[in-house]
Formats: C-alpha cells, sequence, structure tokens
C-alpha cells in the first residue's frame, strides 16, 4: 500500500536514508543465490554483498524530480567481500527450494546453478484484439499534462496484450522503473 | 530508457515462482522424471534439462513496460521525494491506459484481494452478467483505497475509462507539476 497524504510534505533536503540498494534487495539481489557463510568465517552479516549503506541523493521539494541518483554503488556495482576460499566448498545456497517442490521438500546443498527458464516472448500483436475506442477530456477541459506515456507505441502495445480485448487492465508499478500490466 | 528492468523482472518472477513450488499458475511444469539421477533437483533445472518440452508450457502471465529512467524510482522510502515521484508516476501510468480506453486497476504488490476483484468491480463484462450496461454505468468511475485513518492511499485505485475519468487524473497529475519542482 502506497500512503498518498503527506506526499506533499515530502522534505526538501530529506534525511539521509539507505542506500536503496540496501533498503530493499533489488530484483537482481533477489535473484543471486544467498551464500551463508559459517559463523566465524570473518564476513560480517551487512558485507557489501548485499548493498552498503550510502548517502541519499540530494532532496527535492513535492514530487521532486531533479533529484541526482545517489552516488553510493547499488548493490550489484558494490565491492564484494572475499570469503574464506576454505569455506567456500561448505557453503549453504538457497538457491534451491525448500518445500513442497517435487523433490521431497530436501533442499539441496549444491552450490546453485539454477538457470530460471525463459518466458515466450510477446504474444503477437495481430493475435490480440484492438484496444476500446480512446477516451477523450471533457468538452472545455484542460489538456492533459504532457506525458512520455501518451502517444507511446510500446505501452500501448503492452496494455493491448494485458487487456486481451477484455476493456480492463490490472497495472502495477515497479521500484526500478518496470510497470507489470497482469494479463487478463 | 531503463533497458533490463523487465528482463530482471521476468527472472526474479520465474525463480520465485519455481521457489514456491508454483506448477501452474505461471505455468511451471511438475518434474516429470523423477528416478532419474535428477530427481532430487529443482523444478528449475529441470526445467533447463528438459529443455523445449517444459518451454512449451510456460505462460505469460503480465506484460511488462519500462519506464524511462525508471531506475532513479528505486527505493525511495515514505515521506521523500523520491517516493512522491513514484506515486505521481503511477497517476501517469493509469491517466495513461484510461487515456487508451481501459478501465484500469492500479495495485501494489501488498495488496491481496480476497474475491475476484475483476468481477467485483465490473471490470470484466463476461464476470459481472448479472449487470446489465445500465447498470454497469452507474458503478462509480474512480475508486480509491481508503485506510483505517481516512487518508486517500494510492496502493488501490480503479479509474474507469471515462472521460470525467481522464480529467481526474489529469487534474491529479497537474497538481504536483504545478508545484515549485518538476516531477521530473
Amino acid at each position: 500500500m502506497t500512503k498518498l497524504t503527506k506526499d506533499k510534505e515530502a522534505p526538501a533536503n530529506p534525511t539521509p536514508t539507505q542506500n536503496p540498494s540496501a533498503a530493499e534487495p533489488s530484483p537482481k539481489a533477489a535473484a543471486t543465490p544467498l551464500v551463508i557463510p559459517k559463523p566465524g568465517s570473518g564476513v560480517p552479516l551487512d558485507s557489501p554483498k548485499t548493498g552498503s549503506v550510502g548517502p541519499a541523493g540530494p532532496g527535492t521539494g513535492p514530487g521532486g524530480s531533479d533529484l541526482k541518483p545517489s552516488t553510493a554503488p547499488k548493490a550489484s556495482q558494490a565491492p564484494r567481500a572475499t570469503p574464506d576460499p576454505s569455506l567456500s566448498a561448505k557453503a549453504i545456497t538457497r538457491s534451491e527450494p525448500e518445500t513442497g517442490n517435487g523433490n521431497g521438500g530436501v533442499p539441496s546443498t549444491e552450490q546453485g546453478d539454477v538457470t530460471p527458464p525463459k518466458l515466450p516472448p510477446a504474444t503477437d500483436l495481430s493475435m490480440v484484439a484492438p484496444l476500446p475506442p480512446p477516451v477523450s477530456l471533457p468538452a472545455g477541459g484542460k489538456a492533459l499534462p504532457q506525458s512520455k506515456l501518451l502517444g507511446d507505441a510500446s505501452f500501448e502495445a503492452a496494455a493491448r496484450r494485458a487487456s486481451k480485448g477484455s476493456g480492463s487492465v490490472v497495472v502495477a508499478v515497479g521500484d526500478r522503473g518496470y510497470i507489470p500490466m497482469l494479463v487478463n | 530508457m531503463n533497458a533490463g528492468a523487465c528482463a530482471e523482472l521476468d527472472e526474479v518472477a520465474l525463480r520465485h515462482a519455481a521457489l514456491a513450488g508454483f506448477e501452474d499458475g505461471i505455468g511451471l511444469a511438475p518434474p516429470q522424471d523423477k528416478d532419474s539421477k535428477w530427481a532430487e533437483q529443482t523444478t528449475v533445472r529441470k526445467f533447463r534439462k528438459g529443455g523445449g518440452a517444459a518451454q512449451g508450457q510456460l505462460q505469460r502471465a503480465y506484460e511488462c513496460w519500462e519506464y524511462p529512467g525508471g531506475d532513479r524510482m528505486a527505493g525511495g522510502s515514505y515521506g521523500t521525494a523520491t517516493f512522491a515521484r513514484m506515486v505521481n508516476i503511477k497517476t501517469e501510468v493509469v491517466m495513461a491506459t484510461v487515456a487508451l480506453g481501459l478501465d484500469s486497476l492500479l495495485v501494489d504488490g501488498d495488496i491481496v484481494f480476497e474475491h475476484d476483484v475483476l468481477g467485483a468491480l465490473a471490470l470484466r463484462d463476461d464476470r459481472t452478467p448479472h449487470l446489465g450496461a445500465s447498470a454497469r454505468d452507474s458503478l462509480p468511475q474512480v475508486a480509491i483505497q481508503d485506510d483505517d485513518q481516512g487518508d486517500r492511499n494510492s496502493g488501490f485505485v480503479l479509474v474507469r475509462a471515462t472521460p470525467q475519468g481522464l480529467a481526474f487524473l489529469g487534474e491529479a497529475l497537474r497538481i504536483p507539476l504545478q508545484s515549485k519542482k518538476p516531477i521530473r
């Protein structure tokens, strides 16, 4: 859920917060097999492997957009601690299902080499029902604000594929810029 | 363009579906060769070994569109300018889908529907056969989450594809645009 009412209170110079990459694991980070070092291995739990805490970018006013990306390294760019080579062979990976996956619920302790399958390519637009007629503003109404999305052919194609001729779409907004639209 | 965000989403979705043991829904197939040396492996690894046959069973459950510059949306915590910017982008995305003529339901990832929301909100004619056209026309054109403190919340926003709904979204987006700082 995303609370709306305090958006207008966005601080001009927000208090430095955790590096976004550290606050929430990025999809890339989440996809990386988790290596759990043995106790006493010398690798701290908050090692740079999972993203370090860095300074926040400069703040702006409400809805500010001149916010520059933080200069803190992303999780994928952060330097990684080098684990003790003698421990690496015993490291446990969590790249396997833990329960209920058809393997008797026995998690594998092998080094992760899971390669997820690829989703099929997007459906040919010629196979998808057309969109309903576009909606116009009421007569005399103010023009819509400028948007990169209005008139973007690739956005329209994605929405058309997702709606599958139903006249509706369920949409979300990811925090790395992906806009998933659930297929009806 | 934030190239690669959707590819990362695909990877994470597939990996988590496999870890959760999904065998349908997103289209992952159960392992077939339980007697083989792969019996202890995961569904995902079966895919890799199984090759094309399993690939054919995958179904894409979502479309993904990458918001230009969307990587700057990452990690903003509540009350920050980055957070406010992401909320504005939500409005922009819904405005664009409504302009395309689609009844649009925006949901956050932490929203769980206990019923068929598309039917309950009459977003799909085929799921609300009991409603005639006139009854459907009388439904609210905008529905937004009301949290327990009486505040509006963008975790759940429904806007029907009507001129009034589009005008509402345009006005909602115009407010932050007219603030001293641009949203992007």
